[in-house]
This record gives C-alpha cells, structure tokens and sequence, in this order.
C-alpha cells in the first residue's frame, strides 16, 4: 500500500517505462532556439557521465541535431507545437532517439515517400549524396526535412523507422526512431 | 515505436514537459538548472514565477543529489519532472528511500504542510540554526523551503518496491497566477 497525501503514481508508471526502455531523457513541449540549445546541452553532459566513446557521442549528437532541426522546421499552431517530442535512450550499448511532431496529411505523404526513398538506398549511395553534390533536382525533391533525413540515415548506419498515425483529416502524428550502434 | 506512445500518453496526460532519469551530478544539475532559466523565458513567464521556478528547482535537485545513493545495491538514480499546465507549474523528483525512513519523512513533510506562511518562517529560522552541515537535510530545510518559496502543500507519495525500499515521489507546485512575495 501506498502513503501519500496526493495520487502521484504516475511519477511511478513514468519511473516504470524509462527503466523498461532505458530512456534517459524526454521533452515535450514547444522547441525554441533556447530549448534546442539546453537539449542538446543535456545530451552531451549524459553522454560524458556515461563515458561514451567519442566517435558514438559525436554521431549520436548530430542525429539528434538533425531530429531537433526537423521538429523545428514545423511551423503549427501553439496547440500543436506543444506536441513535439524528442526522447533519448538506450537499447543495450546501442542509442536510440525518437523524435515525433505533428505535420499535415499532404508533408505525411511527401515524407512516407522520402523515407521510403531514403531506406532503398544503399549506404553507399547515401555517402555519396553529399549536400554539395545534390542536384538542383534532388534538393527539390528531397526538400529541407528530406535532406536532414539522409544525414540521419548516413550517421545512423541503419534503416530509419518511421510511423504515421492519423490525428484527424488534415494533419498526423510523425515518429521517427533512429538507432545508433555502438561499434 | 509502442515505447514511445506509451510515454508520450502519459506526458501529454499529466501535462509533462521534461523527465530526466539517471544518475545526477553537479553537471548535468547544472544543465537542467540552465535550461529552465533560459527556456522558461520564451514561454512569456513573468520574472518573479520564473525566480520561484527556479529557487524551488534548486532545491529540489538537491534533495535528489543528495538521496540517489539511497540503495546501495544498485546504481544511483533518480528521477525529475517539469509539467506545465494551464494554472501551476509542477515540480517533481523520484528516488529510492528505505522503508524505514518513510515515517521520519513523512512527518517532516506533514508538519511543513501543516504551517501557515509566519510559523514557516519561525520555524525555517528554528531548524537553520539546530541544524548542522554533516546533518543531511536532518532538519528538513529543503522541505520548509518549498513551502515556503511555493506558498503550496508539498504532494508525496512512497510506494514500495520491496520489503526493503520504496519509491519516494515529491511534487512542488508553483502557481502561474499569484505572486505572494
């Protein structure tokens, strides 16, 4: 049985899924240059209490850059905005990030469409896709969020998961998780 | 991706900004102090809550300083929330604590709850000076603290782990409203 004088177990379910999923970090709320800057703070101050190597901590650090650049590309309404989320944790020795913001239903399609894109390429191919290298054409079909994608594909090393969940006609709910491996 | 809707459901449920788990040093104290008195400021709050923010923060990060060595068979850790809804800013740390330092917590906790603002400061004058620097927290500053700086009840909750340890949730709440000071 519990003591207290006020229901606070959620702080419990919250302990509860950080350990399970050994998230270290999560914020949630509106990102400002302010906030992005202190996150990313965080971040790196974690990633030296946890003597990380510096290649991982550099790699992990630009993926999450890139994560924070694409939720702050979203321009939204207050209500919406308040939505975004950044999370990072680790899968064993592996780093996880995920990042999620709300996005109309027409970017939904263009980004499937991306992600899908990215993930058939090889990594050969997407260390070729240089930003200097792009053709005119590729940076338009790619577009700004495009190209943060295949920066976090190439840093990553692996397949970018993705979700769109439906909020309502005009606009969904976008996840990305990205895993960084240890070696 | 179900971890991340899990925890996302709860944030948005409970109005939770931030959540921080680990271990806590002066650094990364440091950081998350940092990033309050930055941030807070593009939401547009006033300068006075900010100040109470910031003040009741402090000494909460202290508290979880202090106590996440509490089980010592396991790695520090402790757990701290910032929520923000429409009326309170809330304040919230979590760690570990042996069963049998609930009670002694549990009264200080209540007694400060129990004060009214004068009796609060009578008593913060009182315990600074019975208590001494190896005491830790033994008068229960910190809590007279928040009480004082929050002009609020302190919220806590222990709930067991094992027959040994139990979890300790506190929460402050600032309101957004009112400026007693």
């Amino acid at each position: 049985m519990s003591i207290s004088n006020s229901d606070l177990s959620y702080v419990v379910s919250i302990k509860k899924i950080m350990e399970q999923h050994n998230f270290m970090f999560c914020y949630k709320g509106k990102f400002t240059h302010q906030i992005t800057k202190s996150i990313l703070n965080i971040t790196e101050r974690k990633l030296v209490t946890e003597n990380v190597e510096v290649s991982i901590k550099k790699k992990v650090f630009n993926v999450m850059v890139d994560c924070l650049q694409t939720i702050c590309n979203k321009n939204l309404n207050d209500q919406y905005n308040r939505s975004s989320l950044i999370m990072i944790g680790k899968v064993n020795t592996d780093y996880i990030i995920y990042s999620g913001n709300i996005i109309s239903n027409d970017d939904a399609i263009s980004l499937q469409d991306k992600l899908t894109h990215i993930n058939l390429m090889s990594k050969d191919d997407l260390r070729k896709m240089h930003y200097n290298s792009l053709s005119t054409l590729d940076l338009e079909k790619l577009g700004e969020t495009g190209i943060g994608l295949v920066e976090i594909a190439k840093k990553s090393g692996n397949k970018l998961e993705f979700n769109f969940l439906t909020i309502n006609e005009e606009h969904s709910y976008f996840v990305l998780r990205t895993l960084i491996n240890k070696a | 991706m179900n971890a991340f809707y899990e925890l996302y459901n709860v944030m948005n449920g409970k109005h939770i900004i931030m959540i921080y788990e680990g271990e806590f040093n002066q650094e990364i104290t440091k950081t998350v102090l940092s990033m309050t008195e930055n941030s807070f400021g593009d939401f547009g709050i006033e300068s006075g809550i900010r100040k109470k923010i910031f003040n009741v923060m402090v000494e909460v990060l202290q508290n979880i300083c202090k106590h996440q060595y509490n089980n010592h068979s396991a790695e520090p850790s402790a757990l701290f929330l910032v929520g923000d809804n429409e009326t309170d800013f809330i304040i919230v740390s979590g760690n570990i604590i042996e069963n049998s330092k609930i009670e002694i917590v549990k009264s200080k906790i209540d007694k400060v709850n129990s004060m009214s603002k004068i009796e609060l400061k009578e008593f913060y004058k009182v315990s600074r000076l019975e208590s001494t620097l190896s005491d830790v927290g033994g008068a229960g500053l910190g809590f007279i603290d928040i009480a004082r700086k929050t002009g609020e009840k302190i919220e806590y909750e222990f709930s067991p782990v094992t027959s040994e340890y139990s979890f300790f949730s506190q929460l402050a709440r600032i309101s957004k409203n009112d400026l007693n000071d």
